[in-house]
């Protein structure tokens, strides 16, 4: 197992190495097996250690049942549209999760989404600016505004889900000022909407890298770096991290600010793919995006989750979505399955939490 | 003989939350090599004041001297890095998080990466690290990976005395250090408080019950409505005068003798 590591890129490398643990279960596996002893609680043990083990078995359970009950569902076509769907949610989501996992909420992400489409498309129809330098302008928004969340919180002490809950209307009627109601469209020809929301080979979609990207990436800082871990230090026990010298104030400040530029981020998709920003968009965001992220096995208290759970749970949402319009059946059982998806996945997250 | 300065000094602390007094004129002392009880009734500020020494609370006012040198401790990050270590009541523990992560909490080891520009997590170290304090203190855990939620008192315990250790503590502040142990687990704590001071660490040792204190305090400090009412080493005072330091009036009744 070491020496296949040996080619791949250091933070590839390292990203492996995490997950060998899952290799290694599994090598445990088949060695008892041959031995002719194979233990199932052992077994059942192993599966459990890896965090997201609730998760993916959900997931294949859900690929199990769709890919069973109608054809067009495991095609390299019908996947790849999935990607495209789920990654906007996926990138708010992400961002979500590391802020979640330090202890507090965001709502309103939908509406920074909404404040950054808006003001990047009117940057480039309305004062000619390069949609790539406007795209910037449009990201240092969204990170501005969620300093400002970051402020609130860590100055006022008020708890961040009433924060928040405070600037996602204040943010929405922001993105209506801005843009006096109406949806901006006509925007002028630019490679930006083919980088963020065209197509790679003519096949994959490049929303869908990413998304993959982006989990990549935070990844990396949940998982791999001091940062991560006084994050996680911040959300399991406040007091405990600040008495061993953690300054929480800042890790939630920049946790705030990481999940404005993920919704500014997906905001740029967003817009890449419909080349127009509308103020109303990403209404209901939110709680899409805390919801892949409970999916996934991050808890609301803090202190646990992690990106790739919360990618997994993206997926699921964007799976049950995508079966059910396959299936044809009425848009109305969408939301109604989704929440009993949602409640279940909680339990069962809470189920293998306590025999961990 | 070079008389050397006392290691810590705290003259004239005063400190106050609001309306409320903590700590009035308290003056404090701790030697080199040395475990001072400090002992007094709930609410006398025996936290607070161990809590300003951790760099949790600044003094309103007074003065801290550290080897002979007048300091300020502006962070917990500030006493640590002077040395000054402390295992507090609720252990300041995660419990969500692992044993290596909790050592390093704060303190994490890092790799560079990327000819330096990207710092990444040195699990290896965290690992091989966390697993020498264990073997040091010969704790009987059998994994560093096992979650904190996961032990028992006494092993967490040990894990927050583990990461003391490890960070070249200079004095180690123990909170009530034997108030959630069993009997087996206690009796190892104070015989590591000892040991500790023969390796040259100095202990400020806070609790409840006298006999503990007696059982490893060189000197005690009585603290009592927030004030200091008496100071004694331990070799010329007993249990009854302690107690009636901390009451306040003469204990008639004399606690059975150990």
């Amino acid at each position: 197992m070491e020496g296949e590591n040996h080619f791949l890129p250091p933070p590839l490398k390292i990203f492996v190495a995490s997950r060998k643990n899952i290799l290694a279960t599994w090598g445990d596996v088949i060695a008892t097996k041959e031995s002719g002893r194979l233990p199932i609680s052992a077994f059942v043990g192993k599966v459990l250690a890896v965090k997201e083990s609730g998760v993916a078995i959900a997931l294949i359970l859900i690929i199990l049942f769709f890919s069973l009950t109608c054809k067009p569902f495991l095609t390299t076509f019908n996947l790849l549209n999935l990607m495209r769907q789920i990654s906007i949610t996926g990138i708010v989501a992400i961002g979500v999760t590391l802020l979640m996992v330090s202890g507090e909420f965001d709502l309103s992400v939908g509406s920074i989404f909404a404040v950054s489409g808006v003001t990047v498309a009117l940057l480039a129809r309305n004062l000619g600016i390069n949609l790539w330098f406007a795209a910037l302008a449009g990201l240092s928004i969204a990170a501005f505004l969620g300093l400002i969340n970051g402020l609130i919180v860590t100055v006022t002490k008020i708890p961040s889900f009433l924060a928040t809950l405070g600037t996602m209307m204040a943010y929405r009627g922001l993105a209506l000022i801005l843009s006096k109601g109406w949806p901006v469209a006509n925007l002028p020809p630019s490679s930006f909407y083919l980088i963020t929301g065209g197509k790679i080979l003519d096949i994959i979609p490049t929303p869908g890298i990413w998304v993959l990207i982006f989990c990549f990436i935070f990844c990396i800082v949940l998982d791999h770096t001091g940062y991560g871990n006084q994050a996680y230090a911040t959300g399991g026990n406040e007091e405990a991290a600040r008495l061993s010298g953690i300054n929480t104030n800042k890790v939630k400040l920049i946790n705030f600010v990481l999940t404005g530029i993920a919704a500014g981020t997906a905001a740029l998709i967003s817009l890449g793919l419909l080349e127009s920003a509308v103020p109303v968009q990403g209404q209901g965001m939110e709680l899409e995006a805390i919801a892949a992220a409970v999916i996934g096995g991050t808890s609301l208290a803090g202190g646990s989750g992690t990106i790739l759970g919360t990618l997994l749970g993206a997926i699921i949402m964007g799976m049950v979505r995508n079966g059910l319009v396959l299936l044809g059946a009425s848009a109305y059982y969408q939301n109604a399955l989704l929440g009993m998806v949602l409640v279940v996945a909680v339990i069962i997250n809470v189920q293998f939490e306590r025999r961990r | 003989m070079v008389k050397r300065a006392q290691l810590i000094r705290m003259k004239n602390i005063y400190k106050s939350f609001g309306a409320v007094s903590a700590l009035i004129d308290v003056d404090f002392k701790l030697n080199y090599n040395e475990i001072v009880g400090l002992v007094g009734d709930n609410g006398a500020g025996k936290t607070t004041l161990i809590k300003i020494l951790s760099g949790v609370y600044l003094p309103n006012k007074g003065k801290i001297f550290f080897d002979g040198k007048e300091i300020t401790l502006k962070s917990p990050m500030g006493a640590k890095n002077l040395g000054i270590e402390t295992i507090h009541q609720n252990l300041a523990l995660v419990e969500e998080l692992n044993i290596e992560r909790n050592i390093f909490m704060g303190r994490e080891p890092i790799s560079p990466v990327l000819g330096g520009f990207i710092g990444l997590l040195d699990r290896k170290r965290m690992e091989k690290e966390a697993q020498g304090i264990l073997k040091n203190l010969k704790i009987p855990i059998n994994s560093t990976k096992e979650r904190v939620k996961n032990l028992s008192g006494g092993q967490r315990q040990s894990v927050a005395v583990g990461r003391s250790l490890h960070f070249r503590a200079k004095i180690i502040i123990m909170d009530e250090p034997t108030a959630a142990l069993s009997v087996q687990e206690t009796n190892k704590i104070l015989s590591l408080t000892k040991s500790l001071r023969e390796e040259g660490l100095s202990i400020i040792f806070i609790s409840h019950n006298l006999y503990h204190v007696f059982a490893v305090a060189d000197r005690i400090t009585v603290l009592r409505h927030n004030r200091v009412v008496g100071e004694r080493r331990t070799e010329e005072t007993n249990m009854d005068e302690i107690t009636g330091l901390i009451v306040g009036k003469k204990v008639k009744e004399s606690l059975p003798k150990v």
